[in-house]
């Protein structure tokens, strides 16, 4: 600018001295300041998630709300993009949040570690919440002791199309756990919901499975993870130990075969890549009278709502004896080196066990974790909504979600045991690849081999 | 440039003399000059050390260790390239994907870009036009190209089999078939030849026209000019895209992770996504440090196989000026 008066040299260094002592100075304020025995020190919290939208804007409504109630400071980060790498390199460097969202792939290798401050003691002296009272697959643990909770409930429902159901005049499936159809009723059921563009039925002679107008069930592969084994009364592991998993009881190996005939044979449920090829997910599709029932979890809801078609919820099909879902709920967990135990206790049981994400649970996005706001009906009413959960929910997702979620093996690499061997196979399983009996005999050995060389770690 | 600058370029040409000295007995003006030099790339310089030597060095000592991130790595001798070599199937395997890809993908694409640089380097209407339009698929974001690949290789609805499907071949399911789905990266690897394509037009159009005239009024047809004109003239493009498509293959990572995620049943085990399995996912960073020196080293014995056997082909104009032989190169 013209304006401007030109410095001289002599002037330029001087105003440059003086620029870098003040720095200098400021920086050696620093350290003194925090090194000083802090008078009154209030509790500031760090909060990582890796929510957008309007599920972050709950959570940082919540955590005002928090503060109002405790006078402990949050604040709120949320790397979006590689959250889990970019919480091991805050690990590595020491500094890692307070309060903070945890894959739950990752829950028993940090643990051993000493990364996750230990719940147990604080979730049991909690006057706040009784522990009996939250749901199991919600908790954390290795041999009793807890070291995450969860971020929120996800049980496994199944949605159906009721205009689907109606013009087929099918009844509507069961809602409840004790009428849960078996893997063989749902797939009969199915195969009269699906019809070609000339009307003709899987099985009837003339029919198309190149031109489906209409699928009975989009079963959706992760009905066929570890359901498998808790719905025939198994685990993947054969005792606590948690040395050796048995991947070829014939009930599984049965069940296995028995659902990679749903897309080969049966012709009941979407083709691979159709919803890549429509440009729009399952939701949609039944929306569009395309799919009549749908295997997937609460958090479809807020999507349902939005294509605003009549839905109803049911129980998903018994793959065996016993009835059981999937928990998808990530971790969340406290920091081993957190400045303030207690402050972020306080969070932590504030955000999954408080009704500051009442509002989210509203949406159907989220679901309470604890027995009592699932499964008591006066308790169901003060969350459940109108126009969004489906008015067969309390028996469909709620009781289900109290009683009946289990959660993934909490143990040291069994995620890279999953990712090596467990996982492949029944994919491949599942797509009728390879016999399941093999893969899975395959699969069970190597994954054996891997658990006796790394054994578990479990705390006394 | 300064008379001192040349001298000084002259003498650090010669290698003679310390380093200091020189620099002291420039006149202040060289001096400033050279320091400016020194600052400009300084940037690039400390990105260079910092960023890419600094994290290799270091990668080297945790190679020897255990180390999970988190907890201090703990030193464990040669244990981790034992365990590579002796135990890990999955090393082997991701080795042999990576391979098997390579194999195919660097000489398809070598080929299939300079085809297209030939065709783009001859004389018509809107050419700047069909240029671009063949650069632009290779400017596309890794995520974007891999969404549209997607769909193109759909079973029921994809392009792909759309063609199939009109010259009356069966359904293929190009991303869950074990033995389709490497024929699916081949081609879907040829979607990114621009890149090469346009250094291929660039040496082309840098090939002398007298050369070509030369050769036509000596009797050399179409195929004779292309073989002893052309191909000796671009050779050290050639060569220059075959090492830095055997360097950026071997990394490959982004399709093998977004297309398939390694599968299925590790058909797509990529080397780099194995790596970053391990690194990330099942904290065993000094194990995926092994892992990357072990393919870098891989990476350079091919490199250096390459110009040792492969580089003796390649023509540099510059070598044969004057040399008498090199005019009669098309008759031979």
């Amino acid at each position: 600018m013209g304006s401007h008066k030109r410095l001289s040299r002599r002037e330029f260094l001087q105003a440059s001295a003086a620029m870098m002592a003040s720095g200098a100075a400021g920086l050696v304020h620093v350290p003194t300041t925090l090194s000083a025995p802090p008078a009154q020190e209030t509790p500031q919290l760090v909060f990582a998630s890796w929510e957008g939208g309007i599920t972050r804007e709950t959570i940082e409504q919540m955590l005002r709300d928090f503060t109002d109630l405790t006078g402990v400071e949050v604040t709120h980060q949320v790397p979006t993009e590689s959250y889990m790498e970019k919480l091991q390199v805050t690990a590595a460097a020491d500094q890692l949040p307070d309060v903070f969202y945890i894959s739950k792939g990752f829950i028993a290798d940090w643990a051993e570690k000493g990364l996750l401050m230990e719940l147990t003691e604080q979730l049991g002296s909690d006057p706040s919440v009784d522990m009996a009272d939250i749901v199991e697959a919600n908790l954390y643990q290795i041999n009793n002791h807890f070291f995450a909770a969860a971020v929120t409930t996800e049980p496994q429902v199944m949605f159906y199309s009721r205009d689907v159901f109606d013009d087929a005049g099918e009844a509507y499936p069961p809602a409840s756990v004790e009428e849960a159809w078996t893997l063989d009723e749902i797939i009969e059921v199915a195969k009269r919901l699906t019809r070609d563009q000339n009307g003709n039925h899987p099985g009837e002679e003339g029919f198309d499975p190149d031109n489906v107008e209409v699928f009975g069930w989009e079963w959706w592969n992760w009905i066929g993870g570890a359901n498998v084994w808790w719905m025939n009364g198994l685990e993947f592991f054969t005792g606590p130990d948690l040395m050796t998993v048995n991947l070829t009881e014939p009930s599984v190996v049965e069940t296995y075969t028995k659902l990679s005939e749903i897309p080969t044979a049966h012709h009941i449920a979407p083709p691979a890549g159709y919803y890549d090829q429509m440009g729009f997910g399952m939701t949609q599709a039944q929306a569009r009278g395309q799919i009549a029932m749908i295997t997937g979890a609460n958090w479809l809801l807020p999507e349902i709502v939005e294509l605003e078609y009549s839905v109803g919820a049911a129980v998903l099909p018994k793959l065996g004896p016993e009835y059981a879902i999937w928990g998808a709920g990530e971790g969340l967990s406290i920091g081993s080196t957190t400045d303030f135990p207690d402050e972020a206790y306080r969070l932590l049981s504030y955000v999954a066990y408080g009704d500051g994400t009442a509002s989210i649970w509203k949406t159907g996005l989220w679901m309470p974790q604890l027995k009592s706001l699932l499964a008591d009906p006066e308790k169901q009413q003060t969350w459940l909504t109108e126009g969004v959960h489906p008015e067969e929910y309390p028996t469909a997702a709620c009781i289900p979600a109290a009683h009946y979620m289990k959660n993934d093996p909490m143990r040291k690499g069994w995620q890279e045991a999953w990712d090596k061997w467990i996982g492949p196979a029944i994919d491949s399983a599942l797509f009728a690849r390879r016999p399941a009996e093999e893969v899975l005999a395959e699969a069970e050995a190597e994954a054996n081999a891997f658990f006796a060389e790394n054994p578990p770690w479990i705390p006394a | 440039m300064e008379k001192e600058t040349l001298k000084l370029l002259q003498r650090l040409r010669r290698g003679n003399g310390g380093g200091w000295r020189r620099f002291a007995a420039l006149s202040p003006r060289a001096r400033r000059e050279a320091m400016l030099g020194y600052i400009f790339v300084s940037p690039a310089v400390l990105g260079l050390v910092i960023w890419t030597i600094g994290p290799m060095l270091i990668a080297v000592w945790l190679a020897f260790t255990d180390w999970d991130i988190i907890s201090a790595p703990k030193a464990v001798g040669l244990a981790n390239f034992r365990t590579m070599f002796q135990e890990d199937e999955f090393f082997w395997h991701s080795l042999w994907v990576t391979f098997k890809y390579t194999i195919v993908a660097v000489p398809t694409s070598l080929v299939f870009s300079f085809l297209l640089a030939m065709l783009l380097n001859s004389k018509v209407r809107a050419m700047p036009w069909f240029r671009t339009f063949f650069y632009l698929p290779s400017l596309t974001p890794t995520v974007a190209s891999v969404a549209l690949w997607r769909w193109i290789y759909n079973p029921e609805y994809g392009l792909a089999n759309y063609f199939f499907r009109q010259v009356g071949l069966p359904k293929v399911n190009w991303l869950l078939d074990t033995g389709w789905v490497f024929p699916a990266f081949w081609i879907m690897n040829l979607w990114t030849a621009g890149g090469a394509m346009i250094i291929f037009l660039a040496g082309l159009q840098g090939v002398p026209q007298a050369l070509y005239d030369a050769a036509s009024i000596d009797g050399a047809n179409a195929w004779g000019r292309f073989r002893y004109v052309t191909i000796p003239m671009v050779s050290p493009i050639i060569f220059y895209n075959l090492i830095i498509g055997i360097i950026n293959t071997f990394q490959v990572f982004t399709v093998g992770y977004l297309m398939t995620d390694g599968g299925p049943d590790h058909a797509t085990l990529f080397y780099v996504l194995y790596l970053y399995r391990n690194a990330f996912k099942w904290l065993n960073m000094g194990y995926a440090a092994a892992l990357s020196w072990v393919l870098f080293f891989i990476v350079l014995v091919i490199t250096a196989f390459i110009f040792k056997y492969i580089g003796q082909m390649v023509h540099y104009a510059e070598e044969h000026e004057g040399d008498p032989e090199v005019k009669d190169t098309w008759r031979r």
